[in-house]
């Protein structure tokens, strides 16, 4: 029996699904930061951190939960399917990847970097 | 003839690339760095291009998936990595945290904006020493100095380019920039953000005394600004 074949347009729209993920994480912990060093969050010690950083870290590290299911997904996507929707998936994957290595770039250094001086 | 022009330009009371305290020199230390790296860049690429055009075929020893991956990652990613690890730790050197500097401690001062004219407090001078100085701020010189920035009516930008970078004077918000003249000095200050029709003429000194001479020529210039 044939699988129904998913429309095209799905496959372009998870070409950019990763890096919409990217942004999202960059709009969330900026605006997060700002609001927490407003509300004084960095001033409420937890540990070895303080309340800001852990809401910072924890954002990150859901958004990278995020992406690596979107990369999983993808990859159980791209085993039966054949032609130029096959190509497409695999762009979408190689993106997913590629967002998953900006993420680490971009965002890692809030374990590190002061948040509110 | 057009280098000596050309490095004409790095002087001037203005100058980031002449840096007089430890936070510009941050600065201009990291502009030099990315300069130095874009023109070794440069020069490679410019090497690679003369190469193919004067003896074609001379990079066919390295696979068109080679070339992709050394040019397009190999080479970057290292570089920008650096430059960014580097840039991070400068910029935190450069934040002022609450453990002060050299010299016993920091200098706290106060930078009201207004259209258009600088007005500078100095909090920690006491009772019976209040008041403000127009378009002069007096610092002293080798210790670390807290400017804290706000504004009265639209947003302004705090910046003495021999001294450190740029803070924003934005009304309801009170930013901190660290600043250190290591030598007494008079040191150029301007509005770095477009304000309105006096932007121009938006600038201001930075008066670096001896710190011995510091808190005796900052009560001289608070009575000569009250007598005015």
């Amino acid at each position: 029996m044939n699988r129904p074949v998913p429309h095209p347009t799905r496959h372009l729209l998870m070409i950019v699904a990763g890096f919409a993920l990217w942004a999202l994480a960059f709009v969330l912990l900026y605006g997060t930061q700002a609001t927490g060093c407003k509300a004084g969050w960095h001033l409420v010690e937890m540990g070895p951190a303080n309340l800001l950083r852990l809401v910072l870290a924890l954002l990150f590290l859901l958004h990278l939960g995020a992406m690596l299911a979107l990369v999983r997904y993808l990859r159980r996507q791209v085993v039966p399917m054949a032609g130029p929707v096959r190509f497409l998936n695999r762009v979408a994957l190689f993106s997913a990847w590629a967002a998953i290595a900006s993420t680490l770039f971009t965002f890692v250094w809030l374990f590190w970097l002061s948040p509110c001086q | 003839m057009a280098s000596t022009l050309a490095l004409a330009g790095c002087g001037g009371p203005v100058s980031t690339l002449d840096p007089a305290g430890p936070a510009a020199d941050a600065i201009a230390r990291l502009w030099w760095v990315m300069l130095i790296g874009a023109v070794a860049l440069f020069i490679l690429m410019m090497a690679l291009f003369g190469l193919v055009m004067l003896r074609p075929g001379a990079g066919s020893g390295l696979s068109r998936r080679g070339w992709i991956l050394a040019g397009g990652l190999g080479m970057p990613l290292p570089i920008l990595t650096a430059l960014l690890i580097y840039a991070l730790i400068q910029g935190e050197r450069l934040l002022p945290h609450p453990d002060g500097g050299p010299n016993g401690g920091v200098v706290r001062v106060e930078a009201v904006a207004r259209q258009f004219a600088w007005e500078f407090h100095y909090p920690e001078l006491g009772a019976g020493a209040a008041g403000t100085t127009l378009n002069v701020l007096h610092i002293p010189a080798g210790r670390a100095v807290d400017v804290t920035t706000r504004s009265d009516d639209v947003i302004h930008s705090f910046w003495v380019p021999r001294l450190g970078g740029k803070i924003d004077a934005t009304p309801g918000h009170s930013p901190t920039i660290r600043l250190r003249a290591d030598r007494p000095g008079l040191y150029a200050g301007l509005c770095a953000e477009y304000c309105g029709t006096g932007h121009r003429d938006m600038g201001f000194t930075v008066e670096a005394h001896p710190p011995a001479l510091y808190e005796q020529r900052l009560r001289a210039a608070l009575a000569g600004e009250e007598a005015q």
